[in-house]
């Protein structure tokens, strides 16, 4: 039977941390979770990205997206290196800046992967 | 010297080599360039030292289209023209504003900056400004200051000056009296140009007072300086001997009317503590501050007119700050979410960068107040033919026919500074400098409540070296006419983003020069 790679990863993840609820720091919506202090604005955006792109409420498919653009950073959010996780996401951020990868969330112009970090945030 | 023309006799005749029509920025800023020389110039201003409102009233005329300034309120007719209400902004046009774009129809003038710089440096003299760069490109502020830290590739600060403002008349009044060879002629109003049988020369002007006095004005050479809606009017009226008007065999007299507008277009959301902020240097109210405008590779790139972005300090009121707090704790309540997401991105942004945290907002535990930056964007008005200005029925007291503006918003393009917000957010994300928040809707833009207009009549008179797409040629002289000359921001080909008084001004001296070199 053919396994995806997304597939593998996510099923990997939650064996390891128990995904849905767990409060281990290897769980990667625990992890994003760390990296934001209000929990109000994770889930405004949230609301606003998901209301855009529908698909991405999945967790396993907005991990997919988030490994798609940087598998370091995708790896790094099953691991409890916050500082690591933090200086992954804002090369990547930066990176979305440069190379157009943006979303409009209300007129405001974000990366797409500070939404997506803060839209997995917001699954805790 | 002076001369109140009510006080002359009925039907005098007034000779000169060089009659200059106005006595606003460029009518004045022509009659100092002439003086002194060895020729006669009369300079004829319909208004006194005051603004008068029977004078005033003379400027009457109605809008067709989008809502406009009134167009007695958008200018004025006295001594000194609008420069006696005018803010002193300037900044010279760019070196692209001269070319002529693929993106842009109707753009490209018959000459480029360089010709223009020497005349540039004088104007800055006129209106008592500091001298600026030529070509107007990056500018890093003051000793101290520091601009946005964008790719100089992309978006670059440039500069922008501030006259006190200079009203021409005050200022210049005793210039203008003292010239030996100059006389202007107050309170006398143009009624007509004559031309010969042919209508290639220009051979005098009807003149009159409101108290009905007749006179007439000879002279070798005839500038119109009467401003961007009433030099086309003139040129309208004067239709005895060209009945679709003087210099109008092409139906351009009127058309491509452009004004600027500036719009709160978006919000700068910066991080870093406010002190940090380079902000002072785009303090609009110092003599000198900056502007965020893209390169000319960058417009070319994106195909985008010019543009010059205003930055302001923004700081949400403490009442306003007290009132959503009571709307987000009602909502939740209400179990529902507040619609404003600013202050969630501030949060949310904010917390994923090591820059900010660590602001002193973390250290003092305190709530972080949000500090967005409003920008407002002045994007160049495409040059549009059917923007226009046209006679119509309604007489003024002077039995002459009134104006209308027909004029559109739609040629300022909306899309177009979307796309400009688009290319500073991508920016400002890049350098990690901050977050943009466009204010303008992706699907159905409309065009903000808070809008001002720059009162800005530029391009009636177009310039351009074929007759059969200007008025005017490279010189300013109306084609098919031997001795007739137009002065001011109706021969503006294109608007640029830039207010025009420095340009006219320049144009108005760069004119005086080659009317000396007519006149021998």
């Amino acid at each position: 039977m053919f396994v995806s790679r997304r597939r593998f990863l996510f099923c990997f993840i939650a064996a390891s941390v128990g995904f849905g609820g767990s409060s281990t720091t290897n769980n990667p919506v625990t992890s994003a979770r760390k990296l934001f202090s209000n929990d109000r604005s994770v889930r405004a955006i949230r609301e606003r990205y998901v209301r855009l792109y529908p698909a991405e409420a999945d967790p396993e498919i907005l991990l997919a997206g988030l490994e798609r653009s940087n598998v370091a950073l995708a790896t790094t959010l099953r691991s409890s290196d916050q500082r690591r996780l933090r200086s992954r996401a804002q090369v990547q951020i930066r990176r979305d800046f440069a190379t157009n990868d943006v979303v409009t969330l209300d007129g405001w112009l974000l990366s797409r992967t500070e939404v997506r970090l803060a839209t997995l945030a917001a699954m805790a | 010297m002076f001369v109140d023309a009510r006080n002359l006799p009925d039907g005098q005749s007034l000779d000169a080599e060089i009659c200059i029509l106005g006595a606003g920025a460029a009518g004045i800023s022509m009659a100092l360039a002439l003086r002194d020389q060895g020729f006669r110039v009369i300079v004829i201003e319909s208004g006194g030292f005051e603004q008068e409102e029977s004078t005033q009233a003379l400027y009457e005329g109605v809008i067709e289209g989008h809502a406009y300034n009134a167009l007695d309120e958008t200018r004025l007719r006295y001594f000194g023209g609008s420069t006696n209400h005018w803010a002193g902004h300037c900044r010279p046009l760019d070196t692209i504003d001269f070319k002529a774009r693929p993106w842009m129809p109707n753009s490209g003038w018959p000459f480029q900056l360089p010709e223009l710089v020497p005349y540039y440096r004088k104007a800055e003299a006129l209106c008592e400004l500091e001298p600026f760069p030529y070509p107007n490109g990056v500018w890093d502020g003051e000793p101290g200051q520091r601009p946005f830290p964008f790719d100089p590739n992309t978006v670059i600060t440039s500069r922008y000056g501030n006259s006190r403002p200079t009203r021409f008349g005050s200022r210049y009044r005793a210039d203008m009296a003292d010239a030996a060879n100059v006389a202007c002629y107050l309170h006398l109003n143009v009624i007509e140009l004559e031309t010969d049988h042919a209508g290639r020369s220009v051979t005098g002007v009807r003149l009159a007072t409101l108290e009905g006095k007749s006179f007439h004005a000879s002279a070798k050479v005839f500038v119109l300086a009467l401003g961007g809606i009433e030099n086309a009017r003139l040129l309208l009226l004067s239709n005895t001997v060209q009945r679709a008007g003087l210099g109008n065999q092409n139906d351009l007299v009127g058309r491509y009317f452009m004004d600027h507008v500036i719009a709160r277009s978006g919000k700068l959301l910066p991080f870093g503590p406010p002190r940090r902020l380079p902000l002072d240097l785009y303090n609009v109210g110092r003599p000198k501050h900056g502007v965020l405008v893209l390169t000319e590779d960058a417009m070319r790139a994106h195909e985008l007119p010019n543009a010059t972005v205003f930055v302001r300090r923004v700081a949400v009121p403490t009442a306003e700050a007290v009132r959503s707090l009571k709307t987000i704790l009602r909502m939740f309540s209400d179990r529902e979410w507040p619609d404003d997401l600013d202050e969630h991105v501030a949060n949310v942004v904010w917390d994923i960068d090591d820059v900010v945290r660590a602001t002193y907002w973390r250290l003092t535990g305190q709530p972080r107040p949000l500090k967005n930056i409003g920008l407002d964007t002045r994007l160049e008005t495409l040059p549009d033919p059917e923007n226009r200005i046209v006679l119509t029925d309604r007489k003024d007291r002077l039995g002459q026919n009134q104006v209308q503006l027909r004029w559109s918003l739609d040629s300022i393009k909306l899309a177009d500074i979307r796309k400009l917000h688009q290319i500073i957010g991508l920016e400002a994300g890049k350098t990690g400098f901050g977050r943009i928040q466009i204010e303008l809707d992706a699907e159905a833009p409309v065009w903000p409540e808070r809008r001002l207009y720059g009162n800005h009549h530029i391009g009636t008179t177009r310039m351009h070296a074929e007759p059969r797409q200007g008025v005017v040629d490279a010189q300013c002289r109306v084609h098919g006419l031997s001795n007739l000359f137009i002065a001011g921001s109706s021969v503006f080909p294109t608007s640029g983003a830039s207010n025009p008084t420095l340009t006219i001004v320049a144009l108005a001296l760069r004119l005086a020069e080659h009317i000396k070199s007519v006149i021998g």
